[in-house]
C-alpha cells in the first residue's frame, strides 16, 4: 500500500490506530475475525477525512460542499459498519457450521457400513 | 406469564435446561445435515447491477470533473444532468429490489438504502447550487467508490469459503 500522507489538520495513520483500537477493545475476542476488514476500512475512511479537512482549509470547496462531504463521510461510516457486522456474522456462521461438520463426521463414522444418515 | 419478573424467569428456565436445549438443538441439526446460515448467499445480479451502477456514476463524475468551470454542461437543470440523476435512482431502485428479494440480506439493502441517502444528497446540493467545484466532485466520487466497494465487497464475502480481505 502507498504511503499515507499526513494531512495538516488530520494525523491519519494516528486516526488508524485509534479507530483500529477502538475496534478492538469493542470486539474482544471476535476481533480477530474481523481485523482485515476493520483495518482496510479505517484506513480508507481516514485518507477520505483528510481530504475533506484539507480542501476546506485551502477554500477549495464551499461550506455546502464541505457539509455534503461531512454527511457522505457519515454514509461511508456506516456502510464501514454494515460491512463489519455483516462479515461478522460470516464469521459466526461459518465456525457454527465448522462445528457442526464435526458432528456430521463424526455421526456418519459411527454408523459406517454405507449407512450414511446425512 | 407477561407479569413475570425477570428474576422469576430466571427461575422457571434454569441454565443447565437452556444448555440441554441448545445441546440437543446442535445435535439435531447435526443429525438434519443442516448448515447454518445468518446471510444471504451470494448474488451475481446485485454483484453486476451494483459495479454497472459504480461505473456509471464515475463516468459522469468524472466528465463533470473535467469540464471547466461554469461550463453549461455542469449546470443541474441540463436534460443531460437531469436524466442521469433519474437512470441511478431508477437504478438503485432495482438493485434494492433485488436485494429486498433475497432472504437474510437485511445488511445488504441497510447499505444499497445508505448509497441511495447519499445520491439523494449529492443531487440536492447540485439542485441548490446548480454547479459542484471539481474539488469537491473528486471527494464525492472518492466517498461514493468507497460506499460500492464495500457493498461489493461484501456480496463477495458471501461466496462462503473465502476468508473476506477488505
Amino acid at each position: 500500500m502507498a504511503a499515507i500522507v499526513v494531512s495538516d489538520l488530520i494525523d491519519v495513520p494516528k486516526l488508524i490506530d485509534d479507530a483500529v483500537g477502538a475496534a478492538r477493545n469493542t470486539a474482544g475476542v471476535q476481533f480477530a475475525k474481523v481485523q482485515d476488514v476493520v483495518t482496510t476500512n479505517a484506513k480508507q475512511l481516514a485518507i477520505l477525512a483528510a481530504d475533506i479537512a484539507e480542501k476546506r482549509l485551502k477554500n477549495q470547496i464551499s461550506p455546502a460542499e464541505a457539509d455534503l462531504l461531512l454527511e457522505l463521510q457519515k454514509n461511508s461510516i456506516r456502510i464501514s459498519l454494515l460491512n463489519v457486522e455483516g462479515v461478522t456474522a460470516l464469521a459466526v456462521e461459518a465456525t457454527i457450521n465448522a462445528v457442526l461438520n464435526v458432528f456430521i463426521g463424526a455421526l456418519n463414522t459411527a454408523v459406517n457400513a454405507g449407512l450414511k444418515v446425512l | 406469564m407477561s407479569h413475570l419478573s425477570k428474576q422469576s424467569w430466571q427461575q422457571a428456565i434454569p441454565v443447565g435446561s437452556l444448555l440441554r436445549f441448545f445441546g440437543c438443538l446442535f445435535l439435531a441439526l447435526a443429525i438434519a445435515g443442516c448448515q447454518v446460515h445468518f446471510v444471504s448467499n451470494y448474488d451475481e445480479a446485485t454483484d453486476t447491477l451494483a459495479r454497472n451502477l459504480q461505473s456509471k456514476i464515475d463516468r459522469q463524475f468524472q466528465s463533470w470533473i473535467r469540464m471547466p468551470a461554469g461550463s453549461p454542461g455542469l449546470k443541474y437543470d441540463d436534460k443531460a444532468n437531469r436524466e442521469f440523476y433519474a437512470e441511478v435512482s431508477a437504478e438503485l431502485s432495482v438493485l434494492e429490489g433485488r436485494a429486498k428479494a433475497q432472504p437474510l440480506n437485511q445488511t445488504t439493502v441497510a447499505m444499497i438504502e445508505t448509497i441511495r441517502n447519499s445520491m439523494d444528497r449529492i443531487e440536492a446540493l447540485h439542485r441548490e447550487a446548480q454547479t459542484i467545484s471539481a474539488a469537491a466532485l473528486s471527494s464525492v466520487q472518492a466517498q461514493i467508490d468507497f460506499q460500492f466497494q464495500r457493498l461489493i465487497a461484501f456480496e463477495l464475502a458471501k461466496k462462503r469459503g473465502e476468508t473476506p480481505k477488505s
